[in-house]
C-alpha cells in the first residue's frame, strides 16, 4: 500500500475546515491548561489524514470538539469548526444530533467496551441504521448484515444475533467500524481504534477501513500514536506538538523529508537505526512546553538555539503543501 | 433431566426455527426461538437444583392463591365455636385456631392478600423508584439546576430512610386508613428509596462507559440513550432485589397485620394468623402460629432463590458461561473434560 501512487485532492471546499480552534481546561486557582491553540486543519472531501502526537498533545482534545464531545471542564474559547458548510459550534444540540453518527462518525478504542454487552451486534448496527435514516426494522436488520459481511466478518449471519463478549478483539473492533460506516458518513474520526489489537490483526483492520473509507470517498481524520501507521494509511500527515500542529504535509513529502525535529525524533524512536535514533531521540525534558515568546519545542528540542527560546515559531510552507513551524528545519535528519 | 439431547442439541434447535433455505437475518443463534429458550430453562433447573426449588415454591404458592377455593376443605373466614384450637387431624389437617377457623384452608387463601400487597407495593416502588433513580444518575453530573434538582431528590431520600421503616409503615397506614390500597401504598414508599438509590448508583458507573458515550456519538438523545443502554445494563441488581423484596414485603405485610396496622383480623393473611395464634403457644397451642409461620419462611425463602436465579440469568455472559457449562454436563465423556478433572 505504500507505493501506491499519492492520491491528489483538489483545494475545493473542504468537508471539515477548523479555523483557530483554541481550547482549554480551566484549573482551579491557576491559568487554564491550553490543549488546543491556534489550530487550523481543513480536510477535503475523500482525504484521510492522519494526526499523530504523544499523549497530551490534544490530538484527543480535538477530535472530540469536533463531536461536541469535550469532557468538563474543557471548553472551546474561540474558533470555528465547519463541516460541510454549517458551524458545528452554532448549531443546536437537536441538529447536532442529526449529524453525529449520519454524517460524521467516530471510532473510538477498545471496541469491546464500546458496544452495549446487553444488545445484540447486530441490533446495534441497525439501531443506528434506524434512528438516523428512518428506515423499518427489517430494512435496517438487511443494512447490518450487509455491513458485517462488508467488514469482513465471518460467519455474520451467527456474529448477527452474538452478544458483544461473544466476539474477539478483531470482531469487535470490525462491528465497531460496520456501526460508524453503516450511515455512509462524510467524514469519520478515528481516534486511535486499533491500539488494543495485535499488530496482524491491526494491519488488516487497518486496510478494511481503509478500502472502506475509499470506496464511499470518506474523509477521515485518523489519530494515532504510532507514526508508523501513518506511512501506510494516510495521504497526509499533521503532526501535533503541545496543541499546536508543527508539520502537516502530503505523506510522501512528509516521510521523504520531515523536517520539523520532534518529527524526525518520533521517527527516529520507531526506526531501526541506531544512529538515527542516538542523534535524535532525547528524553522527556522536564521543563513543560513554554508558549509565548519561544518555540513550544525548543525546551526539547535536540538542535534548540537562543533564537527558539525568544522567538515563537510560525507554520511555513516550505515545500508544495508541506508546512513547518521551525525556525531551522531539518534539511537532513543524518 | 426432562431430555437426553446429542453435543449438537443447540445447533439442532436453531434450525428446526429458522425457515429451511431462507434464513431471516440473524436467525441463528443462541437462544434464538422459544423453544430453544424453554430447553436451556428446563437444562438450567435440572443442573441448578436451587434454583429450580425456588421456581417451585414460587409457582406452587401463586397456584394456591388462584384455585384457593377447590383447594381449601373449609371456608377461610368461617368460624365454627364447637372446633375451636383443634389439634392436627385428619378432619383439620393443621388444626383449628381459637375461633375454629381452619389453619389449613386459611394458608391456603392467605397468598391472595399476601401476594397482592407484596408483588403491588414492590412492583409500584421499583418502577417509581429506579426511574426517579435512573433520571437522577443521568443527570447528576451534569451541573446547574440540573445537580440541585438531584441533591434534592437524594436528600428527600435520606430523610425517607432515616425512619425506622416499620414505625414509617405503621405511621402511614394510621394516615391513609387500614386499607388494602395504603398498606400497598406504605410497602411501596418504604421501598422506593431503595430502588432510587439502587438504581442511582448503577447509573453512575454506567453512564461513564464507552458504549453510552458511542451511542451519543452515534447521534442518540438522551431519552434514547436512557432506556435503551442505561436502564437495561443497570437493571441486574434491581431484578434480583425485586424478588427479594418481594419476599421481604411479605415479612413486613405479616409484622403490620402482627401489631394490628395491617390487615383486618378475619381476613386470612400468614402474619395476622402469626397474631391471633400466638396467645395460644404458652398454653400449647403451637399449631395456629407455626403452621403460617413455616408458609410464610418458605415463600420468602422460595422468592429470594428466584432472585439469585434472574440475577445470574440476565446476564448474556454469565447465561452463556452457564450454558457451557451444562453441555460439559451432558457429555461426562467427553475429552475436553478429562484433563479438568486431572487437574
Amino acid at each position: 500500500m505504500a507505493n501506491e501512487t499519492q492520491k491528489v485532492f483538489d483545494t475545493g471546499q473542504p468537508v471539515l475546515s477548523i479555523d483557530g480552534l483554541n481550547v482549554s481546561y480551566p484549573v482551579y486557582g491557576e491559568d487554564p491548561v491550553q490543549a488546543v491553540r491556534d489550530l487550523d486543519l481543513h480536510i477535503q472531501p475523500g482525504e484521510i489524514v492522519g494526526l499523530v502526537g504523544e499523549s497530551g498533545s490534544g490530538k484527543t482534545t480535538l477530535a472530540r470538539s469536533v463531536m461536541g464531545l469535550l469532557v468538563q471542564p474543557g471548553r472551546v474559547d474561540t474558533g470555528t469548526i465547519q463541516f460541510d458548510g454549517k458551524d458545528l459550534r452554532a448549531l443546536p444540540e437537536k441538529q447536532l444530533r442529526a449529524v453525529r453518527g449520519k454524517d460524521i462518525a467516530m471510532v473510538i478504542p477498545n471496541p469491546r467496551s464500546e458496544l452495549d454487552p446487553l444488545v445484540t451486534v447486530g441490533r446495534q448496527i441497525s439501531n443506528v441504521a434506524r434512528a438516523h435514516l428512518g428506515i423499518k426494522r427489517d430494512e435496517a436488520d438487511q443494512m447490518a448484515m450487509d455491513m458485517l459481511n462488508a467488514v469482513q466478518i465471518p460467519d455474520p449471519d451467527r456474529r448477527f444475533k452474538a452478544y458483544p463478549h461473544e466476539l474477539s478483539g478483531g470482531m469487535a473492533q470490525r462491528v465497531v467500524m460496520a456501526i460508524s460506516l453503516v450511515c455512509s458518513p462524510k467524514f469519520v474520526i478515528s481516534d486511535d481504534a486499533t491500539s488494543g489489537l495485535d499488530v496482524t490483526v491491526q494491519a488488516q483492520v487497518l486496510d478494511l477501513l481503509r478500502a472502506l473509507v475509499r470506496s464511499h470517498n470518506t474523509a477521515m481524520l485518523f489519530i494515532t500514536r504510532d507514526i508508523g501507521i501513518t506511512a501506510h494509511f494516510c495521504d497526509r500527515v499533521a503532526v501535533i506538538y503541545a496543541g499546536e500542529i508543527v508539520e502537516i504535509a502530503p505523506m510522501q513529502s512528509f516521510f521523504e523529508n520531515p523536517m520539523h525535529p520532534y518529527s524526525v525524533m518520533l521517527l527516529a524512536a520507531f526506526a531501526h537505526n541506531p544512529t538515527l535514533r542516538a542523534k535524535w531521540h532525547k528524553p522527556l525534558a522536564s521543563a513543560a512546553p513554554a508558549h509565548g515568546g519561544a518555540c513550544a519545542y525548543a525546551g526539547r528540542c535536540v538542535h534548540a538555539e537562543d533564537h527558539c527560546r525568544q522567538n515563537s515559531a510560525e507554520l511555513r510552507e516550505l515545500a508544495p503543501g508541506h508546512l513547518v513551524r521551525c525556525h531551522f528545519p531539518v534539511e537532513r535528519p543524518l | 433431566m426432562t431430555h437426553h439431547p446429542g453435543p449438537a442439541e443447540v445447533d439442532a434447535s436453531v434450525n428446526e426455527a429458522g425457515e429451511p433455505g431462507v434464513k431471516p437475518p440473524g436467525s441463528s443463534g443462541f437462544l434464538a426461538s422459544w423453544r430453544a429458550r424453554l430447553r436451556f430453562l428446563l437444562a438450567v433447573l435440572a443442573s441448578r437444583p436451587l434454583f429450580a426449588v425456588g421456581y417451585i415454591i414460587v409457582f406452587a404458592v401463586i397456584l394456591l392463591a388462584i384455585f384457593a377455593p377447590w383447594i381449601a376443605p373449609y371456608h377461610p373466614e368461617k368460624a365454627n365455636p364447637t372446633d375451636y384450637l383443634q389439634a392436627p387431624s385428619w378432619r383439620h389437617l393443621l388444626g383449628t385456631d381459637q375461633t375454629g377457623m381452619d389453619i389449613f384452608s386459611r394458608i391456603i387463601y392467605a397468598p391472595r392478600i399476601d401476594l397482592t400487597i407484596a408483588i403491588g407495593g414492590t412492583a409500584i416502588s421499583a418502577i417509581v423508584g429506579s426511574l426517579i433513580g435512573a433520571v437522577v444518575g443521568y443527570y447528576q453530573e451534569m451541573g446547574g439546576t440540573r445537580s440541585l434538582a438531584a441533591g434534592f431528590i437524594m436528600r428527600t431520600a435520606d430523610v425517607l430512610q432515616a425512619f425506622p421503616v416499620f414505625v414509617f409503615a405503621i405511621a402511614l397506614v394510621a394516615i391513609f386508613g387500614q386499607s388494602l390500597q395504603s398498606i400497598i401504598a406504605a410497602i411501596a414508599f418504604v421501598n422506593a428509596p431503595i430502588y432510587l438509590r439502587l438504581m442511582r448508583s448503577q447509573v453512575l458507573s454506567i453512564r461513564n462507559m464507552r458504549y453510552i458515550e458511542a451511542a451519543y456519538v452515534s447521534g442518540a438523545n438522551d431519552m434514547n440513550i436512557m432506556l435503551r443502554h442505561v436502564i437495561p445494563n443497570s437493571m441486574a441488581p434491581i431484578l434480583s432485589q425485586l424478588s427479594v423484596n418481594i419476599g421481604w414485603s411479605v415479612l413486613l405485610t405479616a409484622a403490620l397485620s402482627f401489631v394490628g396496622a395491617g390487615v383486618e383480623a378475619p381476613i386470612p393473611e400468614w402474619g395476622s394468623m402469626i397474631a391471633m395464634g400466638f396467645g395460644n403457644i404458652i398454653t400449647g397451642q403451637w399449631w395456629p402460629s407455626v403452621f403460617p409461620g413455616i408458609a410464610l419462611g418458605v415463600t420468602v425463602f422460595g422468592f429470594a432463590l428466584v432472585g439469585a436465579s434472574v440475577e445470574v440469568l440476565a446476564d448474556p455472559a454469565r447465561r452463556r458461561a452457564l450454558a457451557g457449562t451444562l453441555r460439559e454436563k451432558k457429555r461426562p465423556n467427553a475429552p475436553s473434560k478429562q484433563p479438568a478433572e486431572a487437574a
